[in-house]
């Protein structure tokens, strides 16, 4: 009777998509470790109309829908407590307009990040959300789980960065909010609210996001400290300072050991201050950052620039992919404290893995304006 | 016998003194406000339309708040806040009358907090007394609207406001990190927080720019940002609003990025000299002032490649400006050049459509086309770096047939913003001035799912109504009153 009823909405999911985008083997879910209840099928559709069809079926049939892009962050958040239908937006993966004298671009919500990465590249501009999973993870899902990474410092996340979303409703209706234009405050700012929604209020189709020129050329510092203190204090000099640093990133040895291209500093904290501008801009950095920092220890300082220091950035980018391909087991908990407890936490965070007989990786990262967030990585039991 | 006039009359004051003191038991006495001659100063704000409140009531706390809204949801009164009545699209006008909460008693800063950049403030502070207060430590406010001396931040977070500084940092929006706001049902809610990324959905970035249709902030928690190294403003003048346009175009392609860049036309140039004096020449035909802040060597590295940038496009002249006083006489020159228009026209109506940066010539061109096809002046005074234009129709009100012109310019205008792929607003908000256009820019799907979220906050639409969206009265053309157009 079950299996009656369920060909006949794959049936019909499958005259919508096509029968070959349509997958009744959920292997590729399993793969990436989805651990809630086994859906039924994933489907792949190519447009929006298409997603409507589904999620319209969905609703008729009464089944549970779950978005997704590249699979990357199925371990994030709850377990799924149900699950029939998979939509994929991976075939929707199109630059569908990019205008770069305005610095924007529109592109379907599964064109995976790098993609777009590079078209915008070859433009001499970027879109610095440097999220984990740069070649896998869509822009439909980085959006819905509010991705982002070391430069947020200097540029924002995503919702500095998107100027408008088109998106599926629960009733299969296509809408949209905001526009094109990178000033605009007409109608309500939807876009904030489907950003970090988790694919929990509508499906992702399109997004139209505002670009950056990339900057003429950058110099990264990294400095070793024999102890947390003095590298909060470190930070907090930089900060205060007129010094408005791209990414400022602040790591201990056991998470230094995830950035093996970086060559990092074997302290038990490091800082690392990545300052971008003209060639004038870089000297005064080289000059005066040392001392800023404080030259206590000097022997262990470091400039990095050129292909080094992108190894070294792009290492801290993709952290997460790279600590848990080490420790497939391995739990994230990103905290999002205020920069003058980042001290505090740090510190309860080895104290917390020490108590419970786990292993601890700390990156204390996205330090955007009044945001001390970090990551804890409890990796599996000792 | 009394004549029924003044017994009317009569009833009216009676009812106006009940309605006041019962305000007045949960707001204070001297907090109330309910005679017609006190009214009439609160039937409008910086924009042309007008509608008389019941009573205007300034409380002086959050519970306050609550106490006034519970009340108006017995009476089921429209409830509408305002700031200081500076807004350009009508959002602090009582269109269906009801209570108006002036904010003007609840202007603290309750705490400023450097060691993690923010403040907390209530929603009547004035915008710049906060940057004022923090300035001498090194740090400020980034929204800069050009009413900034007089608007204030609730008022900002209602319209997420900008000014010629969000085209580097952001605007409203991207400046606030959390808000206690209470809701038409008398709940109060505090969204976002402190630190950024709170778990759950933003709900703090959908109501900043609801135009105080979702909830009324009582609280606000603003993002402060270091102040620059070093600024530099630079003037250049050009012979031709094409040349002038072409350069905005171009920096922006060559990926410049200044801290502002705006852009005033000849008609403009000469309101605002005759009212500041602020050296602009009255003989060119745009002049864009541009600035750069940042590190001393980023900012003297960009000033030669935009003063290059002036010059292959045919700038007249590129001037620096070379002490603080003279910089700032040029800001002022700008950011009154809305007041300045009194010098050259009885009235004007000012707009607010966005385009892409790169369309902006076309766009100018098109807007003269306007001018002369409708027989009226339009002068020009934007933010040409991120494409928010702000037209300014010159006429006289008294003219009802220019009135006519003044309505089909401004909606003619509007619809070129939008069919070359740009907005109706881009830091005036929609109000009650421009919600008959939304359809322009948003299908019927698109405004549903935006209705189903007012409902979540606002059922019964009692909060700012008639703002935003269509009413099904419109007609499809800008809403702006000829009886309010002074």
């Amino acid at each position: 009777m079950h299996s009656t009823v369920r060909q006949a909405w794959t049936q019909h999911a499958a005259r919508i998509v096509g029968e070959d985008n349509l997958a009744l083997d959920i292997g590729e879910l399993t793969a990436r470790g989805w651990d809630g209840p086994s859906p039924q099928a994933i489907a792949y559709p190519a447009s929006r109309e298409e997603i409507c069809e589904l999620v319209r079926l969905a609703l008729a049939e009464r089944l549970c829908v779950i978005p997704a892009g590249g699979f990357t962050k199925q371990r994030m958040g709850g377990v799924p407590q149900a699950a029939d239908l998979v939509i994929s937006l991976r075939r929707m993966n199109r630059i569908t307009d990019y205008q770069p004298a305005d610095l924007t671009i529109s592109v379907e919500a599964g064109l995976p990040f790098h993609a777009l990465e590079s078209a915008a590249r070859a433009q001499g501009q970027m879109l610095p959300l440097d999220v984990p999973f740069a070649t896998e993870s869509t822009l439909g899902g980085i959006i819905a789980t509010n991705s982002s990474g070391p430069r947020r410092l200097a540029y924002g996340t995503a919702r500095d960065m998107v100027l408008g979303i088109h998106f599926v409703t629960a009733e299969g209706k296509l809408a949209k909010c905001g526009g094109k234009v990178v000033k605009n405050v007409a109608g309500y700012d939807l876009s904030k609210l489907l950003i970090g929604s988790s694919g929990s209020l509508a499906i992702i189709s399109d997004i139209t996001f505002r670009l950056f020129p990339v900057p003429p050329a950058s110099i990264t510092l990294v400095k070793g400290f024999p102890d947390l203190t003095s590298a909060v204090q470190a930070r907090d000099r930089i900060l205060h300072s007129v010094y408005t640093p791209q990414a400022m990133e602040m790591l201990d040895a056991a998470a230094s050991a995830f950035v093996p291209q970086g060559k990092l500093l074997s302290s038990p904290f490091s800082l690392l201050v990545r300052v971008a501008g003209p060639d004038a801009v870089l000297e005064r950095t080289q000059e005066e950052l040392p001392s800023l920092v404080g030259n206590v220890h000097s022997g262990t300082t470091q400039w990095l620039s050129g292909e080094d220091e992108s190894k070294l950035w792009q290492g801290l980018q993709e952290l997460t992919p790279a600590l848990l391909r080490a420790h497939p087991n391995a739990t994230q908990v990103k905290v999002s404290a205020l920069l003058s407890k980042t001290g505090v936490i740090l510190e309860a965070v080895s104290w917390v893995a020490a108590i419970n007989q786990l292993s601890s990786a700390v990156l204390a990262m996205k330090l955007n304006d009044t945001v001390g967030g970090l990551w804890l990585n409890g990796l599996q039991p000792r | 016998m009394i004549p029924s006039a003044h017994s009317k009359a009569g009833i009216n004051d009676l009812m106006a003194s009940n309605l006041a003191n019962e305000l007045e038991q949960i707001a204070g006495p001297g907090a109330v406000l309910v005679a017609p001659e006190d009214l009439m100063l609160y039937e409008y704000d910086g924009s042309v339309d007008r509608a008389l409140p019941k009573a205007v009531v300034f409380p002086q706390t959050t519970g306050q708040v609550i106490a006034l809204v519970k009340w108006a949801k017995e009476q089921g009164l429209p409830i509408v806040a305002r700031g200081a009545g500076t807004g350009l699209s009508g959002g602090a006008v009582a269109v269906e009358g009801g209570l108006i909460l002036g904010f003007s008693r609840m202007k603290k800063i309750l705490e400023i907090d450097l060691d993690n950049r923010l403040a907390v403030v209530q929603p009547g502070v004035v915008n710049l007394d906060l940057s004022q207060a923090v300035s001498s430590r090194g740090y400020y406010f980034v929204p800069d609207p050009s009413s900034q001396k007089a608007c204030t931040i609730g008022g900002n977070v209602a319209e997420n406001s900008g000014g010629p500084h969000t085209l580097a940092y952001g605007v409203t929006t991207n400046h606030v990190l959390g808000l206690e706001a209470v809701l038409p049902s008398g709940e109060v809610i505090h969204t976002g927080g402190k630190t950024a990324d709170t778990p759950g959905y933003d709900l703090t970035g959908i109501i900043v720019g609801s135009e105080g249709t979702l909830g009324i902030v009582t609280e606000i928690i603003v993002r402060l940002t270091r102040l620059p190294e070093a600024v530099k403003t630079i003037l250049a003048i050009f012979e031709k609003v094409d040349d002038a346009s072409e350069t905005v175009a171009e920096i922006t392609a060559r990926a410049i990025t200044p801290a502002a860049l705006e852009m005033m036309d000849q008609l403009t140039l000469q309101a605002v000299e005759k009212a500041t004096r602020a050296g602009y020449p009255c003989d060119a035909a745009a002049v864009l002032l541009i600035e750069l802040e940042g590190l001393r060597e980023a900012v003297e590295s960009q000033a030669t490649q935009i003063g290059d940038v002036c010059r292959r496009n045919r700038a007249r002249e590129v001037r620096i400006a070379q002490s603080e006083r003279e910089r700032q006489l040029l800001w002022a020159g700008r950011k009154n050049a809305f007041g300045a228009m009194g010098r050259i026209a009885p009235n004007f109506y000012v707009q607010d459509g966005v385009i892409p940066r790169s369309r902006i010539p076309e766009t100018l061109r098109f807007i003269q086309q306007v001018s002369d096809r409708v027989g009226l002046k339009i002068a020009n005074v934007f933010h040409a770096g991120d494409g928010n234009l702000h037209p300014l129709i010159l006429f006289d009100a008294r003219d009802p047939d220019q009135f006519k012109r003044v309505v089909k310019a401004g909606s003619e205008i509007l619809s070129f913003c939008v069919s070359i792929g740009g907005s109706l607003t881009g830091e005036h908000g929609i109000g009650m001035e421009k919600n008959e256009l939304m359809p322009l820019l948003f299908t019927e799907d698109d405004l549903t799912v935006m209705g189903k979220l007012k409902a979540v906050f606002n059922r019964e639409g009692r909060l700012n109504p008639s703002k935003i969206f269509p009413t099904s009265k419109g007609c499809g053309e800008i809403r702006i009153t000829q009886q309010g157009a002074s």
